[in-house]
């Protein structure tokens, strides 16, 4: 049975590729589960929260997953903090 | 492991109806791991072994930023502005990547068509022709046939009118 991911959830899943060649890290919204796979959205119109670049990731190929809280950024000087 | 961040950023629209009501930008949010430089700001939605393999490489005049007023005015005379005349606009865009394939610098655009009409933050070309200037290669963009470009003002680098330059 496979693990349910809530819709909303900010989520960084390490993941393989199809091809099992690499090993992956991606960070984004779950937007939607199927039953072979999670999609996660990356960026989105703030009014529409329509996603613009999504990953969509075989369930199957989930090594792990954990929830993350992202940071607001304010200034470039808090981007250089986080960087 | 680096922190995850959230970061508002505006881009350029182009629309292919015949009218256009609302002039606004829009403004966008992306969720990743950020490596900051003087000109630009690189989100990576996906990484392997801490390397960005997929994000957007945003110019840091286009950041949302609280603490920041990063819109910067061009003045464009009444009397060129109202007429419709004929506008070149040269701006930067930002640049989507993936397999790991990080630009180096944002996309070098140029906008060609009538001024149609400005806000506080942006200038509208009716009928334009946009293309992205690369080395010895030039992009028509986007594929399609557009009727407006709102172009934000933080990402314009120059402005054309009937070769005038501002």
């Amino acid at each position: 049975m496979e693990k349910k991911y809530k819709k909303g959830q900010i989520l960084t899943v390490i993941y393989e590729e199809r091809s099992g060649r690499r090993t992956l890290k991606s960070t984004g919204i779950v937007i939607g589960q199927t039953d072979s796979k999670l999609i996660l959205g990356h960026n989105f119109s703030v009014i529409s929260k329509r996603p613009i670049d999504i990953t969509k990731i075989p369930l199957k190929n989930i090594i792990k997953s954990e929830g993350v809280v992202p940071k607001e950024i304010n200034s470039l000087h808090d981007l250089q903090d986080n960087t | 492991m680096k922190l995850v961040v959230a970061i508002r950023y505006i881009d350029a629209l182009f629309f292919t109806k015949k009218n256009i009501k609302d002039m606004g930008l829009k403004t966008y949010i992306a969720l990743g791991h950020p490596a900051v430089s003087k000109n630009h700001t690189i989100i990576s939605f996906t990484r392997e072994g801490g390397f960005p393999i997929r994000g957007l490489l945003i110019p840091n005049e286009t950041l949302v930023l609280e603490k920041q007023k990063i819109l910067k005015k061009l003045d464009i005379p009444k009397s060129q502005s109202r007429g419709g005349c004929d506008t070149g606009v040269f701006w930067k865009d930002m640049v989507y990547f993936e397999n790991g394939k990080i630009p180096n610098q944002f996309a070098q655009m140029y906008t060609e068509g009538k001024f149609f009409s400005q806000t506080s933050d942006a200038i509208v070309i009716k009928n334009p022709e946009t293309i992205e200037i690369k080395k010895g290669n030039i992009d028509n963009y986007p594929k399609v046939k557009t009727t407006f470009f709102i172009i934000p003002r933080a990402l314009i680098t120059g402005i054309e009118l009937y070769g005038k330059k501002i």
